[in-house]
């Protein structure tokens, strides 16, 4: 289902790691694929009351229950597409799930020394990546919503 | 009206809690069924703010309000769900009960722990509802929200002439007792 860029049949670097790049209101980031459990077409969440900033809802994959984080008002836009995708993001207090514009999400491997600070505090990051003229920040997914 | 009882389990012997759920503001809601002393209809409850039923004052909690969800309209399907538990009585109000459901324990699923604000102490959990889920709802902190100091009104008990409708705790699944 994933695209992949940057030469997926060739032997990876030594000191490298893969990324998800996937986009949120058109924004580019990138996620470790180490801390993602899966893409799937999104489903219509459940709201659930509560006062958990950017956790309002879940959605219910078969008998699983899952929090929705809602990583498009962090960033203060809307979701783009008419066939959304949900991340499904390994989290420390569970899996939750992310919705992400229906544009496909690409694996990337990058050289580690590739990665520079990112100095954006919207969001956990561990650094970020060039690509092309646009800086692609790398998301923390584990760290989200932690305060 | 007609409640559609469901069982979940199998013939397991765990031990059961049984659920009627209702809907506000578009939320499917859960109210554990031992708890639940009543449902009326608005002919019956009428807009006093504080209904008593065979002595007992229900006062009126507005669930919407500290859930802040929308105000649902007035109409044919919706419920007074009169609450009792603990020493504390109260009322509210829901658009429509959509069903009463018998389950395992294991089977109220627990809030997930993302959610880490004061919402872990509205709900006891959630549970699997048709094709969605369905909050269940903490009694005792639905009940807080008792006594707002309204005015009073005093409810007779007409016996079979009205249309209380009752869920009592000892009644097959899937039996609602209009008396």
């Amino acid at each position: 289902m994933l695209r992949s860029a940057n030469g997926s049949h060739q032997k990876p670097a030594s000191r490298s790691c893969k990324l998800l790049v996937f986009s949120v209101g058109g924004r580019r980031l990138a996620a470790k694929t180490d801390e993602v459990a899966g893409i799937s077409v999104w489903k219509e969440s459940i709201p659930v009351p509560s006062r958990t900033p950017f956790i309002s809802a879940v959605i219910r994959q078969d008998q699983t229950i899952l929090p929705v984080f809602d990583l498009a008002e962090l960033l203060r836009v809307s979701v783009r597409g008419d066939c959304l995708l949900c991340l499904t993001a390994k989290h420390p207090r569970g899996t939750m799930a992310i919705c992400i514009d229906q544009e496909m999400p690409v694996l990337h491997t990058l050289d580690l020394a590739a990665i520079q600070t990112y100095r954006g505090e919207e969001f956990p990051s561990i650094g970020s990546f060039s690509s092309g003229l646009d800086e692609i920040p790398i998301l923390s997914l584990s760290k989200l919503g932690s305060a | 009206m007609s409640l559609s009882g469901q069982r979940a389990g199998s013939t397991s012997l765990a031990p059961t809690s049984r659920f009627l759920v209702g809907t506000m503001g578009g939320r499917s809601l859960a109210f554990e069924a031992d708890s639940v002393q009543g449902l009326l209809t608005l002919e019956v409850a009428g807009e006093a703010e504080v209904v008593t039923v065979q002595g007992v004052a229900y006062e009126t909690v507005d669930l919407a309000d500290r859930l802040a969800l929308s105000s649902d309209e007035d109409g044919p399907d919706t419920r007074i769900v009169l609450l009792s538990q603990g020493g504390l009585q109260g009322s509210i109000r829901v658009a429509q009960m959509r069903g009463l459901m018998e389950l395992e324990q294991s089977q109220v699923l627990p809030l997930p722990r993302q959610f880490q604000g004061e919402e872990q102490t509205w709900y006891r959990g959630m549970i699997l509802f048709e094709e969605g889920v369905a909050l269940v709802l903490n009694t005792a902190w639905v009940l807080q929200g008792a006594g707002a100091g309204h005015g009073t009104a005093s409810l007779e008990w007409q016996g079979g002439t009205t249309r209380l409708l009752t869920v009592r705790p000892e009644l097959a699944i899937g039996k609602v007792e209009e008396c």
